[in-house]
């Protein structure tokens, strides 16, 4: 037979105080679970805001929410006081009750251990086992999350450098077809091209710039131009001036594709 | 006759360890379930990851009610995982992502059935192991 006998069950294996705990706790997690959900997500003026162990998620859907709302036109506008409160609340619950619970349920067991007693199915216990489970569900995932964010945020970062060095060096192939849009319809008498590309040539401020490096193939009507990344040895852009002067034909290569 | 090693499950349920496996179920499963399912929505978790949250959550509680209890405690954590997971499929019915019905009767009762087998099964090794744990002692 299994070593536990009937006379050691008669014997009560929980204290009152742990089944009176342990019943409010059902009710409060019953009520929070099937009443405060159904307001927080069917339609009460809570709805949206619910718990989560990372309120900076929350947060940061308000801050990018709020720039999209910006960006769009739009004023910019106050957090709702029930978002705020959501986020209080959860920042309270996982990172100050719940490692709160966890620890004193700790000091309570290492107390017992230094009386030479067991730890008994208390409130204690429960504390413990409760702000273990939220402690350490925020905290195991933020490790693993706080690697890949910042894994993220160089990637992007490197990305938004490729973006601006390409940015710029439309700009600066914009600055080329304006200048010889102006070449080609110029007379002959002013230095222009009389309807044609040919004898068109770069200044040097335009034709190297802290962007890139640029040259031309001019033809009769048309005018290829190359532009080589100072920054991305491997990145560049082939671009053709059509004869009104605008940029067709767009390549890019290496880093800038 | 029986041996140190025999277990019987069905030898009389201890409607207490029913009761507070019940409470154990909501308030260490449901309340870290309700808690994470603000990750869900953000998309971090699937279907999949929450199907092996509810049945290992489950398996872990079965495990410990078994293992910490007095003498054999396998049906009583089975009748409550039976009862934990018809409240959660008749009250809560977004909880695992799904809109249960009568007509999703088939689905609540291989739910049920499914907490059912996993907490037996669980409070069953549990059981072994503190009979193992003892049997040192």
């Amino acid at each position: 037979m299994n070593p536990g006998t009937e006379q050691e069950k008669t014997s009560s294996e929980f204290s009152a105080e742990f089944i009176q705990v342990l019943i409010a706790a059902t009710g409060a997690t019953l009520l929070l679970v099937f009443t405060f959900e159904r307001i927080f997500n069917r339609g009460g003026f809570l709805e949206g805001y619910f718990f989560t162990p990372f309120p900076w998620i929350t947060a940061a859907g308000q801050t990018i929410a709020e720039g999209l709302s910006q960006f769009s036109g739009n004023q910019p506008g106050f957090v709702p006081v029930g978002e705020q409160f959501a986020v209080l609340g959860n920042f309270l619950l996982m990172y100050v009750i719940a490692p709160a619970m966890f620890f004193f349920g700790w000091r309570h067991r290492r107390m017992l251990k230094e009386q030479d007693q067991k730890p008994s199915l208390s409130v204690w216990t429960l504390m413990f086992i409760l702000g273990g489970i939220l402690t350490f569900s925020a905290v195991i995932p933020a490790v693993p999350a706080a690697i890949a964010q910042r894994s993220v945020a160089s990637r992007l970062h490197a990305a938004q450098a490729v973006q601006w060095n390409k940015d710029y060096m439309i700009n600066d192939l914009n600055t080329i077809a304006w200048n010889a849009r102006q070449y080609k319809i110029l007379p002959k008498s002013m230095l222009g091209g009389n309807g044609s590309y040919i004898g068109f040539s770069l200044r040097e401020e335009i034709g190297v710039t802290d962007n890139g490096t640029y040259t031309i193939e001019p033809s009769e009507k048309t005018c290829l131009v190359k532009a080589q990344s100072k920054i991305y040895s491997n990145a560049a852009i082939t671009v053709t001036v059509n004869e009104n002067g605008q940029l067709r034909d767009w390549r890019y290569v290496g880093e800038f594709e | 006759m029986e041996n140190e090693k025999t277990i019987r499950p069905f030898k009389k349920i201890d409607w207490r360890w029913v009761g507070v496996g019940y409470c154990l179920f909501v308030v260490f499963h449901l309340m870290p379930s309700y808690l994470l399912l603000g990750l869900a929505r953000f998309g971090l978790a699937d279907e999949l990851s929450k199907g092996i949250w509810l049945f290992a959550g489950l398996a872990v509680i079965g495990w410990y009610i078994g293992y910490r209890s007095r003498g054999v405690t396998i049906l009583e954590p089975s009748i409550s995982a039976f009862v934990y997971t018809l409240t959660l499929a008749l009250f809560f019915d977004r909880f695992w992502g799904r809109s249960f019905s009568m007509r999703s009767a088939g689905l609540i009762y291989v739910w049920t059935l499914g907490g059912f087998v996993i907490a037996f099964v669980s409070a069953w090794i549990g059981e072994l192991w503190q009979a193992r744990k003892q049997a040192k002692t």
